[in-house]
């Protein structure tokens, strides 16, 4: 089996005119996607959540990522960190739901109790009844686990192996491309965030998110004003793919107004827009007037749970006035992301067939979807696969 | 207050999930074990107090832990408390009671 998976990833990593996409076990088998989890997932820095879903200091939120239980803290000094949701004393689940901590993050089971920092500060009857602290017990090697991470357009990433470089190099590329937008992002808030479960392998809605090629088939509304040609490929090998419009037209309500534009940008954002996948698993959106950022929890490996946040330019498009326009805008975008819904699923259907072979490419519209399938190799390759 | 009742609001107070009882409750508790000469119930419910004002963040945590790390029962640390407005560890100015 191994030495089969090995031979596909070769496929995989050919040029796309005579590259095979990933093997079906890669979307069908949950042995495959536990060391997809290490090689892929763990190894990589992959989005989690976003930064405002705890906005106040002391909001605490769990967050399963892939199996793996975390929790993201915002500190009342208002710096973020993710820590393993599990007690150092005997593993138990810290938090299980989203709340503010007022001051200590308590284990419900035994009462260890931990800072906001991390710190270990209360080890009650560790010693015996009414004895605090035993010599054996040292608080401070004894801390949450912190994991590392870093927040870039409100996404909160983790690199749980730590072994990545530095966000900042990691991403460096796309940061570049986009300085332009490295600007204040203002979340809508609960009218601009909507969740969409979808009963597919996470790397399905990255494999569609990157390619316009579906565009006049799965979106005729939108190919009514964005048609297949004024589209264009985004590659930038091993780092992230996808796609961009030359006919982007912002939305305008029935008055005239609309959204204020991020400042300071190049004309060719008049009608431009472009949709990146940063490899692993989060996909982002920028135009002159909006943002957004969704994130792909995988939950097992037919199961992916889809977090979508919109960005506007200003705060002043926070306020109630534009209240109708945002969720207009809120609705356009979920109507298109679940006209996607039925070919993710579909194609998880169909990777269950058990002669299909992983595909073959366009040589010409599917180019960031095959950087994607080569990257996921790639990780499997220096995860000690093949060569 | 005597044992029975505060048992009974002990109970009371964590059915209600009302943790902010549960600190005066227990330091009561403390405080009643520590009068009759029980140094170990003592601290059983003051470390419960203590650990539960921790928990809240509650300007109570300092005095409690004072009391406690001047039983030999929890160690001083350095720095602040957690979550209250400009917490303060006197244990060095008042090592035993607490009038908070």
């Amino acid at each position: 089996m191994l030495k089969r998976i090995d031979a596909a990833l070769e496929e995989v990593r050919k040029p796309v005119s005579t590259a095979n996409g990933l093997p079906n076990v890669f979307y069908t088998e949950a042995a495959t996607f536990a060391e997809e989890r290490e090689a892929v997932l763990f190894a990589n820095w992959s989005a989690i959540g976003f930064a405002s879903d705890i906005a106040g200091p002391g909001e605490a939120m769990p967050i399963d990522f892939a199996g793996m239980p975390l929790l993201a803290v915002r500190d009342r000094e208002g710096t973020v960190r993710v820590f393993q949701n599990t007690c150092r004393h005997r593993g138990m689940i810290l938090i299980e739901e989203k709340r503010t901590i007022t001051g200590a993050i308590r284990c419900p089971y035994h009462s260890w109790s931990y800072a906001l920092d991390g710190e270990l500060r209360a080890t009650p009857h560790v010693g015996g009844p009414g004895h605090n602290m035993h010599d054996d017990i040292c608080r401070e090697a004894l801390g949450l686990i912190e994991i590392r991470s870093h927040i870039w357009r409100d996404v909160i990433f983790v690199n749980v192996s730590g072994n990545a470089p530095d966000f900042e190099i990691y991403a460096a590329d796309l940061i570049e491309r986009w300085r332009e937008f490295d600007q204040p992002l203002f979340f809508g808030g609960a009218d601009s965030a909507f969740q969409l479960e979808v009963d597919c392998n996470w790397k399905l809605a990255v494999e569609n998110y990157c390619e316009s090629y579906h565009l006049p088939w799965v979106h005729p509304g939108l190919n009514s004003y964005s048609r297949l040609e004024d589209h264009y490929h985004i590659e930038a090998p091993g780092l992230y793919s996808g796609q961009g419009t030359h006919v982007y037209r912002p939305m305008i309500d029935e008055s005239g107004s609309r959204f204020a534009d991020f400042a300071g940008l190049h004309s060719r954002w008049e009608s431009a827009a472009e949709y990146i996948a940063l490899y692993p698993n989060v996909l982002f959106g920028v135009h002159r007037d909006h943002a957004y950022a969704i994130i792909l929890q995988p939950v097992s490996h037919e199961r992916t749970i889809e977090h979508v946040a919109i960005y506007y330019a200003s705060a002043d498009m926070l306020a109630g006035d534009r209240a109708e326009l945002r969720a207009a805008n809120s609705g356009m975008w979920k109507a298109v992301f679940e006209e996607d819904i039925f070919v993710v699923e579909g194609m998880q259907r169909g990777r269950h067939g058990v002669r299909f072979d992983g595909g073959r490419f366009s040589p010409v519209m599917d180019g960031p979807t095959h950087l994607f399938h080569a990257w996921v190799a790639d990780q499997f390759v220096a995860a000690g696969h093949g060569a | 207050m005597g044992r029975g009742s505060i048992d009974a609001a002990l109970l009371d107070a964590h059915a209600r999930h009302d943790h902010a009882a549960l600190v005066s409750l227990y330091a009561q508790a403390a405080d009643m074990f520590e009068e009759s000469g029980e140094e170990d119930a003592a601290c059983f419910y003051l470390t419960h107090a203590y650990v539960f004002a921790l928990e809240q963040g509650l300007p109570q945590q300092a005095g409690l832990h004072a009391r406690l790390c001047a039983k030999g029962r929890d160690r001083p640390r350095d720095g602040q408390g957690i979550g209250s407005a400009a917490p303060s560890y006197p244990w060095a100015r008042r090592p035993h009671h607490l009038p908070w």
